[in-house]
């Protein structure tokens, strides 16, 4: 499976609601992909949220440019690095990686992959911004929401 | 920041870099390591990034043309990430 994902790719997930932060969302969420591993993928969050698009910058929001957002056929969005989420690489979470396209929108550049990056080691230095989603996410939250003691 | 306050074992001719020599030596694991161990330890070293026993593992799938410091630096902030709250 591992060959059919690729860091810097913008992808089509069931990106996981916080309400329910170990199942695939209900609908297709294009995800930005951080890091793979040979089961699993850290995937950021996009969104197109006029809050987070028009209004003062935010820690670990990278906005996608108007020029850039149409290479993918998207309106402008944001990729949100405060959101991510451990998905392991399935058709649940990944609703196309058995196409030919692997739901693939696009591809980020090595600047924009090294800035999502960085973006991330920021946020490690204030984790009280972040949000971990995903069945793969570290065991500690997963044995939090599994006792009721999710508060996200 | 300099190499100097690395801790680093090397065993068997593999360069170890762990999570706990990290801590050890104080280094925020951020985009400086990340630099720094690109323009230090670029060499020609099989270098393997382990996690503390009993933690969980994402291990980045090594890209093409990605230098040893450059996968460390990766694998450094995936654990860094699972071990996040």
């Amino acid at each position: 499976m591992t060959d059919k994902l690729l860091p810097g790719q913008f992808i089509w997930t069931n990106f996981p609601f916080a309400e329910r932060p170990l199942e695939p969302g209900p609908q297709r969420h294009l995800g930005y992909v951080v890091m793979v591993s040979p089961d699993q993928a850290i995937v950021a969050y996009t969104t197109t949220s006029k809050i987070l698009l028009e209004g003062p910058r935010r820690k670990g929001v990278t906005i996608v440019s108007d020029q850039n957002a149409e290479k993918l056929g998207q309106k402008r969005f944001a990729i949100d690095a405060r959101r991510l989420a451990f998905l392991p690489i399935n058709e649940q979470f990944f609703p196309e990686i058995n196409s030919p396209t692997r739901g693939v929108r696009g591809n980020a550049g090595q600047t924009l992959r090294a800035h999502i990056e960085r973006s991330i080691a920021d946020l490690l230095h204030e984790p009280q911004l972040m949000e971990i989603l995903g069945p793969k996410r570290p065991p500690a939250l997963a044995q939090q929401h599994r006792d009721g003691r999710d508060d996200r | 920041m300099s190499t100097s306050k690395i801790e680093l074992s090397i065993d068997s001719g593999l360069l170890k870099l762990t999570q706990a020599h990290c801590s050890f030596a104080g280094i925020e694991l951020d985009a400086y390591i990340a630099q720094l161990l690109t323009a230090d330890l670029q060499r020609d070293r099989d270098l393997q990034v382990v996690a503390p026993p009993g933690q969980s593992e994402f291990i980045p799938t090594r890209e093409p043309g990605e230098s040893d410091a450059h996968h460390a630096a990766r694998t450094a902030l995936a654990q860094k990430l699972l071990k996040s709250r």
